[in-house]
């Protein structure tokens, strides 16, 4: 507890200075620029990725999706974004057609992102970027029609998808590797309604919480990698992500996954196609996020730039 | 239906559930209870469903009353008014009993009781003028079974419109008979209950009766003990409070868990050498929970789940009376919940939904 309060005033004060270090200089604001992160979320392996695209593997997976800042205050020491971004994907459960009918999953964020330009460059190096974020968000998974997954029931499932409303920061970084590789890192954790709280040990009220809102995780902790070529008209890309899920419920098990992505980056004037095959080891999707796979997918995402 | 008031957020002090350091792996752990094992139990909740009239009832209390005889006190039930078992055409009483033979309940026979008027199934034990009678829990002394109920009365309009009167107790001195021939009388003023809601568990230890109740609207859980002599006799005037300074006066006392929980039972666990507080923890789609301590008055562990029933991992769930039953066989610790549905009408027809569930409960 002393070490999640020390973390918590370390944050506050550097936030707060670097607010300070922000306002001294000239700033300029701007409306819908583009990506809600300069690290943009969309180049993550996440399932939860903000993407547009189709995937098989092996059952059917149509998203749509994508970001966009809606705010931004860019200095030349920080840019600040306010944006969100959202995402509807269909899939299958149980199904092995070639378009998905059974069920649905969504996610939404409103987010703060503060990239921290300046103090990337001085203290990490030059071409290194730093960014840390907030955000709002909410997610859901629901059977489309009167679709029921057949999965039998365990007493250590975790409920309604694992879903629900949270509160979520992560610090990512990208650095230039050599003249034509990009690589980039985020680690994040997500904070659902229901644990706080039982931050100051107030267990009936998260418990009430939990099933009010239909909360089945507590926390969600993430992490990933990534690695691109540049400058070839085709650049190549792999991405790495895992993640734990804390249960609500005592009785429940954590959930783990992890997903390999390879790909190759189209990029074009306003969009990018990416092909790209998905290795993906641990808890499922959505309403089936009790089950345990190892999932092999080809699909191609379509990014906006 | 014997629904819950939801509590409400309260903060009480505690240890963080989640020694979590930011940014760093999953941590989690809980200082509660030791772990179990639980499962449903369908062999067993099959006991609730063979009958041709009751059904579906909630409370589910159950009181060993030895010679392999366990008495069980539901709540509002229903009895079917034919042969179609049909809810929709059915009589709801406010309450009825069952007598199970046989300790194990995948091989015991219960039998439903419930009374009579104007040829119509009734209340077991008759409303009172406005109240009506929801049961707690009860203990057998010698030849005199002690039976707590709430005497309950409809404040307002809908499924949550009630309010709780008192609590009460009545005798049976001839609990060796058929419930349809007990001498059944209540204990007017015999209960000092001091304005708590009596008779959620009883439990005996030594030369003492130790009964818990509820008061608030956050359900907080106070003890009362009383006299086993005196109990036996009938005479529960003279309780004493646990509170600060040990047990004493109503003046003092304190309750022994809040928030606590509207429904529950408690007993001595011998594997672990503790007593056992099981509830439905939540509000809606609920959790069997369990809180742990080394005497009856506490200090109480934070509860910790031991089970998602099924039917909880559906959003419009109202899952509750979670309780335990150390007297029923074929299980370390058979539990019982009951799962209804947030409309507060039990489906129709025979639907799955408003009998008493059985949870198999392994130490480990």
């Amino acid at each position: 507890m002393r070490a999640v309060r020390r973390a918590c005033s370390s944050a506050v004060s550097v936030a707060l200075c670097s607010v300070a270090l922000c306002s001294s200089a000239p700033a300029r604001a701007e409306w819908l620029s583009g990506p809600s992160r300069a690290i943009s979320n969309a180049d993550s392996a996440s399932p939860d990725a903000p993407v547009t695209g189709y995937a098989y593997g092996p059952r059917a997976q149509v998203s749509l999706g994508g970001e966009l800042a809606l705010f931004s205050v860019r200095s030349a020491r920080s840019t600040f974004r306010l944006g969100g971004s959202a995402l509807v994907v269909f899939e299958d459960a149980q199904r092995h057609g070639a378009l998905p009918t059974e069920t649905l999953r969504s996610a939404f964020e409103l987010s703060l992102a503060w990239s921290l330009t300046e103090f990337a460059t001085r203290t990490l190096g030059p071409g290194k970027e730093l960014e840390l974020s907030l955000a709002l968000g909410h997610h859901s998974a629901l059977p489309m029609t009167d679709f029921t997954l057949g999965d039998r029931y365990h007493s250590d499932d975790v409920p309604f998808g694992a879903g629900g409303a949270y509160l979520a920061g992560d610090a990512a970084f990208r650095t230039p590797l050599g003249q034509r590789f990009l690589a980039f890192s985020r680690l994040g954790l997500r904070c659902y309604t229901n644990a706080f709280p039982d931050l100051v040990g107030a267990h009936e009220a998260s418990d009430f919480v939990a099933d009010a809102w239909h909360e089945g995780a507590e926390y969600r902790a993430f992490f990933e990698l990534g690695l691109r070529l540049r400058g070839a008209g085709v650049e190549p890309l792999g991405r790495w992500y895992f993640e734990l899920i804390q249960p609500h419920d005592d009785s429940a098990k954590p959930l783990a996954l992890t997903r390999l992505l390879l790909g190759a980056a189209l990029p074009g004037a306003r969009f990018e196609l990416t092909p790209f095959t998905a290795l993906e080891a641990g808890h499922g999707a959505g309403i089936a996020v009790n089950r345990t796979e190892l999932r092999f997918a080809v699909g191609v995402r379509l990014d906006a730039r | 239906m014997r629904p819950a008031a939801p509590r409400a957020l309260g903060l009480p002090c505690g240890v963080v559930r989640f020694p979590w350091l930011l940014g760093a792996l999953l941590l989690g752990c809980s200082a509660a209870p030791p772990a179990v094992q639980a499962e449903p139990w369908p062999e067993a909740s099959a006991l609730f469903r063979g009958d041709s009239q009751w059904i579906g009832g909630d409370g589910a209390y159950s009181v060993d009353l030895g010679s392999s005889r366990v008495l069980w006190l539901f709540g509002d039930s229903l009895i079917a008014a034919s042969s179609a078992r049909s809810r929709s055409d059915s009589f709801f009483i406010r309450n009825s009993v069952a007598i199970q033979t046989g300790y194990d309940p995948t091989r015991a026979f219960m039998r439903f009781y419930y009374g009579m008027q104007d040829e119509h199934p009734a209340s077991f034990v008759p409303e009172d003028g406005k109240f009506w009678f929801w049961p707690g829990h009860g203990i057998r002394l010698g030849q005199r079974l002690l039976l707590f109920y709430g005497r309950v009365y409809q404040k307002s309009e809908g499924m949550w419109g009630f309010a709780g009167g008192d609590s009460t107790v009545f005798s049976v001195t001839n609990p060796d008979d058929e419930p349809s021939a007990w001498q059944l009388e209540e204990l007017r003023g015999a209960l000092a209950s001091d304005g708590v809601e009596l008779g959620g568990a009883v439990l005996r230890l030594g030369a003492w009766l130790y009964v818990y109740g509820n008061q608030g609207s956050l359900h907080d859980v106070y003890l009362a003990r009383f006299d086993v002599a005196a109990a036996e006799a009938g005479d529960l005037t003279a309780p004493e409070w646990w509170g600060e300074r040990g047990f004493g006066s109503a003046a003092q006392r304190a309750p022994v868990i809040a928030p606590g929980a509207p429904e529950y039972s408690v007993n001595f666990a011998a594997q672990w050498g503790k007593f056992v507080f099981t509830e439905t923890e939540g509000f809606g789609p609920t959790t069997l929970a369990i809180r742990t301590a080394d005497a009856p008055e506490g200090p109480w562990s934070e509860p910790r789940d031991v089970l998602r029933p099924p039917e909880s991992f559906s959003a419009d769930a109202f899952v509750y009376a979670g309780k335990a039953h150390p007297e029923q066989r074929g299980a370390e610790l058979a539990m019982t919940y009951v799962p209804s549905a947030m409309d507060g009408v039990p489906p129709d027809p025979t639907d799955d939904l408003y009998y008493p569930r059985f949870v198999r409960v392994s130490y480990r």
